[in-house]
């Protein structure tokens, strides 16, 4: 047995090496595909026609296909809640008594909540810069949430004024602004006769539509990068709340079953 | 609202800017704007949640705070974790494991947090339940001395409610 266990990490280890060295993962001198050199080469360059104005290459996307992606994405959540909620609203509306948590869990679960929110706040603002989004920020927000409800009962969420309806409506406000803002180039192309593409964020060589990457404020100039941070502020909202209300029917039907203990 | 509450939302505020900047990690003034506005409306929202008594706000609690952190992350945490590497290199050592009830009077949520956290952050002892009615804490103790309520209490928890009564109190 005891060889064994020298033996096997030997042999994954040589065959991990092996199987590197054959597909020249180790090599140095490897090369770039095309479409890498042209990222890496035209988006931090502010004076390019392509440039996304982005620090960071994880985030150096063109902003067009951002756009689409966060449609898609939030789409993706959107028909996930349609169908917790088909299921959720068959259920009674009976909220079950809990063994309560010791006060250790209760306490710091209301200390770190307002951290966590703050956090993906953060998370969501800055998408359009460091990687990140409305997306991630939402999912990260929704663990304040669901912690509170698990602390001290689903009611938590309602008591504070957010009942699911409020929150459905958000959500549902959320998804339809960022297909709005998505349309916005086509109904200038259909009005104006210029050429422009449905989520386009940025001039192309045979369209001219562009979004500003800069907002002036009186106090400074904030960079958005286009509809970028608007639609990761949508997205966030709608994530966040379509997240809230899933747990907030999950939690309540936990507790039903918990019930009576 | 009264003045004692306002100056904790303010506190909150502050606070929750300082996470949110240091989080995002740039401090431009765009940046300072849009951390105090959230600051401001997570604390409306959450903080009243975490105000249990306004009028308590002081800065002396403060600075006996800053005071008891830095203590306990060099002093208090250095012992326990030379003494439970000694019970750990040692191969003569002698374990005397076991769970004592340790009393505490403590009656701020904040002190009683204080006090279990404190404990189950030094390495050695770890708080298992809290019977919030009878006042007692539960604690895993892997080298206990005694198992007699003051005694182990005297051992474990004693300076950590000293330092809650100054702080939450």
């Amino acid at each position: 047995m005891k060889k064994l266990e020298v033996v096997i990490p030997i042999v994954i280890g040589l065959g991990l090496f092996i199987l590197l060295y054959n597909s020249g993962l180790l090599s140095v001198e490897r090369s770039l595909t095309t479409l890498a050199e042209k990222y890496l080469e035209y988006i931090p360059d502010a004076s390019s026609i392509y440039t996304s104005m982005a620090f960071e290459v994880v985030t150096a996307v063109i902003w067009d296909q951002r756009g689409f992606d966060t449609y898609f994405e939030t789409s993706v959540l959107f028909f996930a809640i349609i169908a917790t909620l088909a299921i959720a609203s068959k259920l009674e509306d009976i909220i079950g008594e809990r063994r309560s948590l010791t006060i250790i869990v209760r306490l710091v679960t209301r200390i770190l909540a307002p951290i966590i929110v703050v956090v993906s706040i953060s998370i969501a603002l800055h998408g359009h810069i460091t990687p990140g989004g409305g997306f991630q920020g939402g999912a990260v927000f929704v663990i304040a949430p669901l912690l509170l409800m698990l602390a001290y009962t689903s009611d938590w969420i309602r008591s504070r004024g957010f009942t699911d309806r409020k929150l459905l409506l958000l959500r549902g406000l959320g998804v339809t602004l960022i297909a709005l803002a998505g349309l916005i180039p086509v109904v200038y192309s259909y009005t104006t006769n210029i050429n422009a593409y449905l989520f386009q964020n940025q001039a192309k060589p045979d369209s001219f539509f562009n979004y500003p990457a800069y907002l002036q404020t009186p106090i400074s100039t904030i960079l958005v990068s286009g509809t970028i941070m608007l639609l990761n502020i949508l997205e966030f909202i709608a994530v966040l709340t379509g997240f809230t209300l899933a747990f907030y029917y999950l939690t309540r039907e936990f507790e039903k079953r918990g019930g009576g203990e | 609202m009264n003045r004692g509450y306002s100056v904790s939302i303010v506190v909150f505020t502050i606070i929750l800017a300082v996470v949110y900047l240091v989080y995002t990690g740039s401090y431009g003034l765009v940046e300072i704007t849009i951390a105090l506005l959230v600051g401001v409306g997570v604390s409306l929202v959450l903080a009243p949640d975490l105000i249990l008594n306004p009028s308590k706000m002081s800065p002396r609690r403060f600075i006996t705070a800053i005071y008891y952190l830095v203590k306990y992350f060099t002093i208090i945490e250095a012992k326990a974790h030379w003494s439970v590497l000694k019970l750990i290199l040692m191969p003569s050592a002698k374990y005397n494991p076991a769970i004592v009830r340790i009393p505490y009077s403590v009656t701020s949520d904040y002190s009683i947090l204080l006090i279990s956290n404190s404990i189950t952050n030094t390495p050695g002892t770890v708080v298992i339940d809290v019977d919030e009615k009878r006042k007692y804490l539960y604690v895993h103790w892997i080298d206990a001395t005694s198992v007699e309520d003051q005694e182990a209490r005297k051992s474990v928890s004693e300076e950590f409610e000293n330092y809650a009564y100054k702080i939450f109190e």
